[in-house]
């Protein structure tokens, strides 16, 4: 399946490319991912150390100065000057009301210095109360007393709330924020118990509102872009923010979390009392890194956190860095991984590409490397190759060309030789026929004239034309095979040797000679007269050769073989055999290795055998040794080579 | 029956040994041409009744001469026996296209000149009875 192959196919730049990005590339990713990691962990644990201690130290301002007021509140519970003028207005105002005369002198008397001293400590009111509850003294006193009276009856007041815990416990209480619509702002109530000795007396209320935190958790020293300090306390099931926040400063007293809220869990976890730090998300849904810490006293939650975007934003940064830096150097390597494998495949395709058209016989094509390394070597080496290539080639081209004229030269003295010898042969005749006619005649007309040794030398001279006749006809016959084609027929070869049988079957039957034919005797495509010369040949040999050495037994063989190249045919006899020396001899004109007198012919029959076989581009030869016999071999090729014009 | 035998080769050799068989068969009165332009005027002025004609000729062609010779003469034309020393037997068509009568090789023995002699000797004894 050619086709399959062809698409499984990776070609040498893809693999090139393919190999150097998975060894340049991996390390890279994992390097760069290691580094990126590593340095995100440290840049966390930094960043969030410092914010945390920022977070802390933010809280610890708040604590502080709610603790100062607190503290501030206590001072005067314990002043022996607040203790007397607690006691002068409990008396004045059990005495008459704040309509009486006494009151109104008492008021007089240390009014300045209660205002003074609420001023001095950034309250926005302070008031002394009974131990009955009554308000006996307010700072601001036209606006709010009847406020204080009616909240006195109202026991979700704040400020009522505070007193009663001091007054129970006998300890400075602080109450929680309370909205107050009319005056749009909240207030926090700090109440501190008066005794003395052992008793009593009363407390001292201070009102504050939410300006002093606010101004602390809108300070973002040190907190970046994204991070703040948030108050908030708890009422029912709801974190109520008392300061504006950062990216809400409507915030105080309207901005509320739902407790169990997906949002605000840092606030969530203050205001429950909960103290600590980590990631979280703020009232925006925003991840944060926040601290968060509860402060009982005051029962407020605070927190302080800042965006996990801002914080990272150094790593972020690295990693855009990281990430920027590994594309760079990924398209680097890419480009040099395309570089590498162009340079080394393109050459290698270049030598393909070349030795391509070289095997389809272009041998004029040369590879255009100049690459300064190994494949230009290469491409150097074949380009020589491919030289010497031309230089083999055109110097077998040559010896090829000189092989054909001499060829040429050869068949050209052989045709020579061949019509010389065809003319010489023919010429002889018309004079031998003269000798032979007219020695013929003498003996006709004067051989009685003649004495004995007259009558001796006619009759050698007889004997001599009659050799030169058969030596010259010998010669035509060979010459006319040479030179006479006959166009190639398919030729029944059994048939062929049966006219050949019929024609010397008066030897056969005169020498008692056994013939057996092989049975199945193929057709072959030759040249049908001359094939019959071939047989005629080497039947007659077999005949001559078996019957004067085996006279009892005379025997002779025809055989095939099918080679599959080759027809071969052999014709057997069993007569004296030959050398194995003389094998090559026998073949030659006029070679014959028994003496005239004991065989009839020339030898020129086996230079005809060969001729022929030479012709059909077969061969001929014998096995045989002295005394055991000969067999002749010859083949015909099955496809016949060209005849020539 | 024929007197005059015109024997036309340039070969004297053969010349004499025709001579010799056509004797030996009974012909008398042999004339001879040593090329095919005396061969031609001799056909005219001895008027023989049979001509041996050799094939090679160093003027003109055997089969050449024969043809002129038959044309020439109509149906008083001699008889002609061509007779060839080439090798090669592949004449005898072209001997019988020129109009030869019979044909012949020569050799030594003769042999197939008198079997021709006898081949035509029986012919003559038609046209000229």
């Amino acid at each position: 399946m050619p086709t399959l192959e062809k698409t499984n196919r990776i070609p040498i730049t893809t693999k090139f490319i393919l190999s150097f990005l998975f060894i340049a590339i991996l390390p890279l990713i994992i390097s760069t991912y290691i580094s990126y990691k590593s340095s995100r962990e440290a840049l966390r644990k930094e960043v969030s150390r410092s914010l945390l201690a920022i977070a802390d130290n933010k809280i610890n301002q708040i604590e502080a100065y709610l603790n100062a007021k607190r503290d501030a509140v206590e001072g005067l519970s314990y002043d022996a000057d607040i203790i007397d003028i607690l006691k002068k207005f409990t008396v004045a105002y059990n005495n008459g009301g704040i309509e009486s005369e006494e009151y109104n002198k008492v008021m007089a008397e240390y009014k300045a210095f209660l205002s003074y001293t609420q001023r001095s400590l950034g309250h926005t009111d302070l008031m002394l109360v009974s131990t009955d509850g009554n308000i006996v003294f307010s700072a601001n006193k036209t606006e709010l007393r009847s406020l204080y009276e009616i909240a006195l009856y109202d026991k979700n007041s704040k400020f009522a709330q505070a007193f009663i815990m001091a007054k129970e416990s006998s300890q400075i209480q602080m109450s929680d924020f309370q909205y107050n619509p009319q005056r749009g702002k909240a207030f926090i109530f700090i109440a501190a118990p008066i005794s003395f000795s052992g008793n009593f007396l009363g407390a001292i209320v201070v009102e504050m509102d939410n300006k002093g935190l606010s101004a602390l958790t809108l300070d973002y020293k040190g907190l970046g872009d994204t991070g703040e300090a948030s108050i908030a306390f708890k009422e029912k099931d709801l974190a109520v923010f008392i300061t504006p926040l950062r990216f809400d400063s409507q915030a105080a007293f309207k901005r509320k979390i739902v407790m169990g809220a997906q949002e605000g869990r840092d606030i969530q976890r203050a205001v429950g009392g909960e103290s600590g730090s980590g990631y979280a998300i703020d009232y925006r849904g925003k991840n944060v890194l926040a601290t968060w810490k509860y402060l009982p006293s005051f029962r407020l939650g605070i927190t302080a956190k800042i965006d996990v975007q801002e914080v990272f934003t150094a790593a972020t940064r690295l990693r855009n860095t990281l990430v920027e830096f590994s594309l760079l150097l990924f398209v680097m390597v890419l480009a040099i991984a395309l570089f590498m494998a162009h340079s080394i495949a393109n050459p290698i395709k270049e030598l393909t590409r070349v030795s391509s058209v070289i095997a389809g016989g272009d041998l004029s094509a040369r590879a255009t490397i100049t690459t300064q390394d190994e494949i230009g070597d290469l491409a150097d080496s074949f380009n020589l190759m491919t030289g010497n290539l031309i230089e083999a080639k055109a110097s077998v081209e040559q010896e090829r060309e000189k092989l054909k004229e001499q060829k040429k030269l050869l068949e050209k003295a052989n045709q020579e030789l061949d019509s010389f010898v065809y003319t010489v042969s023919h010429d002889l005749r018309a004079p031998l026929r003269g000798v032979t006619a007219f020695a013929k005649f003498l003996e006709e007309d004067y051989l009685d004239k003649l004495d004995a040794q007259g009558k001796e030398n006619l009759r050698e001279i007889i004997k001599g034309t009659s050799r030169m006749n058969i030596l010259i006809e010998d010669l035509l016959t060979l010459s006319r095979i040479s030179r006479i084609q006959n166009p190639y027929e398919e030729v029944d070869i059994r048939g062929l040797i049966d006219s050949i049988i019929e024609r010397v079957k008066f030897d056969i039957k005169e020498m008692k000679v056994e013939l057996n034919i092989q049975e199945g005797l193929p057709s072959v495509r030759c040249d049908r007269i001359k094939m019959s010369e071939v047989f005629l040949n080497l039947i007659n040999n077999a005949i001559k050769f078996s019957s004067k050495n085996n006279k009892s037994h005379p025997r002779v063989e025809i055989g095939y073989a099918d080679t599959g190249e080759f027809h071969q045919f052999f014709v057997r006899d069993n007569g004296i055999g030959i050398d194995p020396q003389y094998h090559q001899q026998v073949f030659g004109i006029f070679k014959r290795l028994n003496s005239s007198e004991e065989y009839q012919g020339t030898g020129v029959g086996l230079s005809i055998v060969q001729r022929v076989a030479d012709d059909h581009g077969g061969k001929v030869w014998i096995e045989s040794e002295l005394g055991k016999g000969a067999t002749f071999y010859f083949t015909i090729p099955k496809v016949l080579p060209e005849k020539p014009a | 029956m024929i007197k005059k035998v015109l024997v036309i080769d340039d070969n004297e050799q053969d010349r004499k040994i025709a001579e010799r068989y056509l004797k030996k068969s009974g012909y008398s009165e042999i004339v001879m041409a040593i090329n095919g332009q005396e061969g031609l005027s001799k056909v005219n002025s001895e008027n023989p009744g049979l001509v041996i004609l050799d094939t090679m000729l160093p003027d003109i062609v055997g089969f050449e001469v024969c043809q002129k010779i038959k044309e020439s003469k109509g149906p008083q034309a001699p008889l002609i026996i061509m007779m060839t020393g080439a090798v090669d037997a592949v004449d005898a068509v072209r001997a019988r296209q020129s109009g030869a009568d019979d044909y012949c090789v020569k050799t030594a023995d003769g042999g197939p000149l008198l079997a021709a002699l006898k081949n035509i000797s029986e012919k003559d004894i038609g046209p000229q009875t």
